[in-house]
């Protein structure tokens, strides 16, 4: 998936704050989500996810600050919302309407087709149960039929906050897979979360907040590679292991031995050159290799230090 | 304005809910206008009580008065009703979702009032039917005349009544609205306005005889009997205006102002 980047973004917040009374829930945040990236919004609980997606929508007014979505300033969210949609503090529904007719109500109110109704029920796996209950619905069908209600616009920005909130592993798999099939279609999608492992699979634009304030602002990949990337040697012969450790650190990698593998760590993220070289040192040294695989295995540790640097 | 309408419509037009209002609002027009013919006794009506003549309901519009008068009983049920419409919108957070496909809180909250103002006043002509049927019927035996209650001039007397039932319905509606947009939660709003609309209004007014003049609960009340009311139709009109007013104020402000989501 590659990030597609326009003069103007799909959302750019400046210098926004909200404040209750003595709390900050939002801290002069100023950030740009790229038109027709998957951003993901990622921030522990209580870092101002929420508050800032209610301020982009137009549900909280900010207590200072400006932005843009689509282009649209923030104040004037009835000229933006209409291209978009969005999943907010999850899904918010009548629970005595069934599926389809929660749909036809936002349908009748927004003025969409009512044809496209059973489009998006099929869309989120729900065609066969529109017609029960809202109330009935298991969470993993509550959370589709809040996605279904925000395709229901055909959006240009699709606007989820948690959307895997609450969810079982597999209900969390269909939501990503979901995420990722609308944006292969060139939607904008901005998605939070305060697991970055839960999306960072489908993410190619990373906005990271805590306490209110940016921690971090660009692309995902950038971010994985600043994460540090291992790579993981099984030679043929156990007794390789050790002879290759001695190797690759006189040349100068970061090796480690642990229970007869090998790990390489790059700070920078390995390149094709330097696995490439790694493999050729081992075959000079007549070292074979059964197995020579990356593992991203830092991707967590490097979001909970850039928190835990803000933190302190 | 029309597509919040036809959104709400969406809700408060399903068979099943569209059955049991209905049934309701039979059950309560029949029982309101048995208690009026029932209770009705000889000689001139007292003034502040709702319980009518029967000598008033042997005019040609003592059909309809009998399911009317009782009907203001039913106020606080309506006043639940709205308090609770608006408020549960806060509550469950589907205004949130509302505002996201219909931006304008304004066209919203209107909208919504007008829908559940209409579903209310088809419910009230249902009761005030049934209510004339079975006053139709308990009449003769309580003796009282119906020979008046098929002719033009009770058709008058019906439409009078149930403009007065409109008149009633959306002071009810707006007062509703305005409480339940500040409470925003359904048991806090139910409670602060029945509790008022029940017994401190009532409370008082056994006390305090302006209480008649100036609570707007009164005032609604006095809207449907008239002939038994301490003031005048006119001057509760002109009060209620200032309420109802006062009223739409403070709800559009807050709920054009207030945040919706996040904290």
């Amino acid at each position: 998936m590659t990030t597609t980047t326009s003069s103007e973004p799909a959302i750019r917040l400046v210098g926004l704050t909200k404040r209750y009374r003595t709390h900050v829930a939002v801290d002069d945040l100023s950030m740009e989500v790229p038109s027709g990236s998957v951003t993901g919004f990622i921030g522990p609980n209580g870092a101002g996810k929420t508050t800032t997606m209610a301020m982009m929508l137009g549900l909280v007014k900010p207590t200072t600050g400006t932005g843009r979505v689509l282009g649209v300033p923030l104040d004037e969210p009835a000229r933006f919302l209409p291209r978009v949609g969005a999943l907010i503090e999850g899904p918010a529904l009548y629970p005595a309407l069934t599926g389809r007719e929660n749909l036809r109500l936002l349908a009748e109110l927004g003025r969409r087709d009512r044809d496209g109704i059973d489009a998006v029920l099929q869309r989120v796996g729900l065609a066969d149960r529109g017609d029960d209950r809202f109330k009935d619905y298991s969470l993993g069908m509550k959370q589709r039929l809040g996605v279904a209600a925000a395709l229901l616009a055909d959006p240009e920005l699709l606007v989820l906050d948690e959307p895997t909130n609450g969810l079982d592993p597999a209900g969390m798999h269909e939501v990503r897979r979901l995420i990722a099939d609308i944006a292969a279609e060139g939607r904008t999608v901005f998605v939070s979360s305060h697991l970055l492992s839960e999306i960072e699979q489908i993410c190619t634009w990373l906005v990271m907040i805590n306490r209110g304030r940016e921690i971090y602002s660009g692309p995902a990949d950038e971010f994985i590679a600043d994460a540090g990337t291992t790579i993981s040697i099984v030679p043929e012969r156990d007794d390789d292991t050790a002879r290759l450790e001695v190797l690759l650190r006189e040349a100068g990698y970061a090796a480690e031995r642990t229970h007869g593998r090998l790990t390489v760590t790059f700070d920078d993220g390995p390149s094709r050159a330097l696995t490439a070289d790694i493999n050729r040192r081992a075959h000079d040294a007549g070292v074979v290799i059964a197995e020579l695989a990356p593992q991203r295995t830092n991707l967590e540790h490097h979001y909970l230090q850039l928190i835990e640097g803000v933190a302190s | 304005m029309i597509r919040v309408i036809r959104a709400e419509m969406v809700k408060l037009t399903r068979r099943r809910f569209m059955a049991y209002t209905a049934l309701g609002a039979v059950a309560f027009g029949a029982g309101s206008a048995a208690i009026s013919v029932l209770t009705a006794e000889s000689g001139a009506a007292r003034r502040g009580s709702e319980l009518l003549s029967i000598e008033a309901l042997s005019t040609a519009g003592g059909g309809t008065a009998a399911a009317l008068g009782a009907v203001a009983f039913g106020a606080v049920f309506m006043f639940a009703a709205f308090i609770a419409g608006v408020a549960g919108e806060f509550t469950r957070g589907t205004f949130r979702t509302l505002l996201l496909a219909q931006p304008s809180r304004m066209k919203l909250l209107a909208g919504k009032l007008v829908a559940l103002i209409g579903l209310c006043a088809a419910a009230l002509a249902v009761a005030e039917l049934s209510g004339w049927g079975v006053a139709r019927l308990l009449a003769p035996g309580q003796g009282i005349d119906v020979s008046q209650w098929g002719s033009l001039d009770a058709l008058g007397a019906a439409g009078e009544d149930y403009g007065r039932l409109m008149i009633w319905l959306v002071g009810w509606a707006i007062l509703g609205t305005a409480v339940g947009a500040i409470a925003r939660s359904v048991p806090v709003g139910v409670l602060a306005g029945l509790v008022w609309a029940g017994p401190v209004e009532n409370v008082i007014a056994d006390g305090w005889e302006p209480a008649q003049r100036w609570f707007p609960g009164l005032l609604l009340r006095s809207l449907l009997s008239p002939e038994t009311a301490v003031v005048s139709t006119t001057r509760a009109l002109a009060t209620l205006g200032c309420y109802c007013a006062v009223a739409a104020g403070i709800a559009a402000g807050v709920v054009q102002r207030r945040d919706v989501a996040g904290a």
